[in-house]
């Protein structure tokens, strides 16, 4: 009975999360698509007209180019340094090796106020704050640990001997690492570059403080926000929410991909990378 | 075995404290079938690889056709190991596991996948060569292995316990290949294994290892029969070890005293002294069981419980003022026209030709 009820409630606590983490994301869906100016009950009526006032505006036509123009380059560095270093931590000993590994994944725990701060007065020492550049430095920073901790967690299947296995066929460790390893960890590189390229297409707050006049989608919706309570905003959330979550998704199935065939011969489930991404979403 | 190919020449290997190999050597013949042979943490594998370059010794030289392998490393080297987790790349297909060898040693592909296919039409997996790793079972994973390592036609090829994942019955089918693969070949195998059975079916020499050290190397006959020490006796488990103090040193036999009486062991080149304490073994499958003794050395004792190898038993007899069981080892038709029950009492006996003293048979 007690059981049951433990149960219960915690089928009721998980629920009562989920609500409340996604019920500000549904509501923005919700009046994106409302005819009235004002996100109020009852709803007016179905509408596409803020979507189409939204993307007709130069200024959000500008931040999303500038969105995209930083994430895939972000990715891309993110994946190739996050790989680095998982490979470093993977393959090789040495001294002050743990402390390695813990400053490649400290950037998510600091607060992001404190980051994008702290990335501002340096930056702007080295001259580059409010810079494009500002933001890719930043973004990098924040995306690597989580590409680094996904492929860390494929190079953790690697059975040790494959390597070896190589290397007495005869291939050197540079040859090892571009016919064997990469190969290998293949699926979590397109995981990696896919969630790096969401970590940094809706992170707001570093954005804010680096960009200056490079608006980032975010920092735009901001400073839309600042000015007067637009359903363009909902609009722009919407669409900035599902082209995340759309790549996060893609990225799953591809760290995901091939888990039941891998199953059979091999005990360590991936653990979901979903769960590395929990500290960042726009929050509107 | 001709002159030879491989010389372990005093290699030692420590890691960090702890020492995997002591001071070792022992010399690999060309085409000879060789199974080094230990439980786990004797050295066995450490020893193999540093025969493939994986490990460095710490002390001493490997020689491969008389040049030194020092400092050489695996991709260097061209010792081909067939690896007990297989460790088969599992993003290629099968031909491109077979073909990854000759691939880094710049064989064009269509050359490289002739000669990968004719491997595996020859290990009968010509119709998996398209297949994904993953999709084959256990003994085709093992073949594939198998041929990945032989495609490039080496001189000694290194395996590495690589029948202990598959199940009995495979296990022996595989041996059978594997026997006859190395005579076709006619190259060298140095097989690594904790099992006897498998070492000692396929083998032309076994060596013995036990916490770093070499124990015994020989044929299996001679190490079955003559085991060199107390650790091989016990480690083989055919014999039981007895002790006495010698009585009488005679042409042919010596005359000690037991526990349980006088008893007669060939002389060998026994080098003691009367009344020198000495440890001697008896082979249980020289032993007689009956009611009367039929040999000169013979013991009462009673029968305690039997086991089934195959179609021979292993018969545990407890014999006073010994401490461990006497093995007997008899055929099961024998065994069954004694009709003996549990804590019967029989009589044991042998010959001085069944017993020995470590060390010193001729």
């Amino acid at each position: 009975m007690m059981l049951r009820l433990g149960r219960w409630f915690g089928w009721a606590y998980t629920g009562y999360t989920f609500l409340f983490i996604l019920a500000p994301i549904a509501a923005s869906l919700v009046f994106s698509f409302n005819a009235d100016r004002f996100p109020s009950l009852p709803l007016k009526g179905f509408t596409t007209e803020w979507y189409g006032g939204t993307f007709t505006d130069p200024l959000v036509i500008e931040a999303f180019q500038r969105s995209v123009m930083v994430s895939i380059p972000v990715a891309l560095l993110s994946t190739i340094l996050g790989f680095c270093a998982a490979y470093c931590d993977f393959r090789f000993d040495f001294r002050g090796k743990s402390l390695f590994s813990l400053l490649m994944l400290l950037p998510p725990t600091i607060p992001a106020v404190i980051m994008g701060l702290g990335m501002l007065s340096y930056l702007s020492r080295m001259s580059l704050a409010g810079e494009v550049w500002a933001v890719l430095i930043s973004h990098v920073v924040i995306a690597l640990p989580f590409a680094m901790a996904m492929i860390r967690l494929r190079l953790a299947q690697m059975d040790s001997a494959l390597e070896e296995a190589s290397w007495n066929l005869r291939a050197s460790p540079a040859q090892t690492l571009w016919y064997v390893v990469l190969p290998f960890c293949k699926q979590s590189l397109v995981a990696a570059f896919l969630i790096t390229a969401a970590v940094s297409f809706d992170e707001f707050a570093v954005a804010w403080f680096v960009s200056g006049l490079n608006e980032t989608v975010p920092v735009r919706v901001l400073v839309f926000l600042q000015g007067q309570v637009s359903p363009v905003i909902n609009a722009i959330g919407t669409a900035v929410f599902t082209s995340s979550i759309f790549l996060v998704a893609i990225g799953m199935a591809f760290s995901g991909m091939g888990k039941a065939k891998r199953a059979a011969a091999e005990a360590p489930a991936q653990p979901a990378a979903g769960a590395l991404v929990s500290n960042n979403g726009l929050s509107l | 075995m001709s002159e030879a190919l491989v010389e372990i020449d005093r290699v030692s290997k420590r890691f960090g404290d702890y020492t995997a190999v002591t001071d070792t050597s022992f010399s690999i013949g060309e085409g000879e079938f060789l199974a080094i042979m230990g439980s786990s943490g004797c050295g066995k594998t450490t020893m193999l690889r540093m025969l493939a370059g994986l490990e460095e010794p710490s002390e001493g030289e490997i020689r491969l056709e008389g040049r030194s392998q020092k400092g050489l490393p695996p991709w260097r080297r061209d010792l081909p190991l067939v690896w007990q987790s297989l460790a088969l790349f599992p993003f290629l297909s099968v031909l491109d596991n077979v073909g990854f060898g000759l691939k880094m040693r710049g064989v064009a592909k269509a050359e490289r996948d002739r000669r990968s296919l004719a491997w595996l039409h020859k290990l009968e997996l010509g119709e998996f060569a398209s297949r994904n790793v993953m999709q084959l079972s256990g003994g085709q994973r093992q073949r594939v292995a198998l041929a990945r390592a032989l495609v490039t036609e080496p001189k000694v090829l290194l395996l590495d316990e690589p029948l202990s994942a598959l199940d009995a019955h495979l296990s022996v089918r595989m041996q059978a290949l594997l026997r006859s693969l190395q005579r076709e070949l006619g190259i060298t195998f140095v097989y690594v294994t904790h099992s006897q059975t498998e070492a000692f079916s396929m083998a032309d020499r076994v060596v013995i290892m036990s916490r770093g050290k070499v124990e015994q190397i020989g044929s299996p006959q001679a190490i079955y029969r003559h085991p060199a020490n107390r650790f091989v006796a016990e480690f083989i488990g055919n014999v039981t070890i007895l002790r006495g103090s010698v009585a009488e040193v005679g042409e042919q036999a010596v005359r000690l005293n037991t526990a349980t009486g006088g008893m007669s062991v060939s002389r060998g080149n026994f080098a003691g002294s009367h009344g020198a304490q000495a440890d001697f073994y008896v082979n249980a499958d020289q032993i007689a069981i009956g009611d009367e003794p039929r040999h000169e050395n013979h013991v009462r004792a009673r029968f305690l419980s039997h086991k089934f190898i195959g179609n021979m038993v292993t018969l545990f007899l407890e014999v006073p003022g010994i401490e461990d069981d006497l093995k007997v080892i008899l055929p099961e038709r024998t065994y069954d026209c004694l009709g003996m029950q549990p804590g019967d009492s029989v009589v044991a006996s042998w010959p001085a030709a069944a017993a020995h003293f470590f060390g010193g048979a001729a």
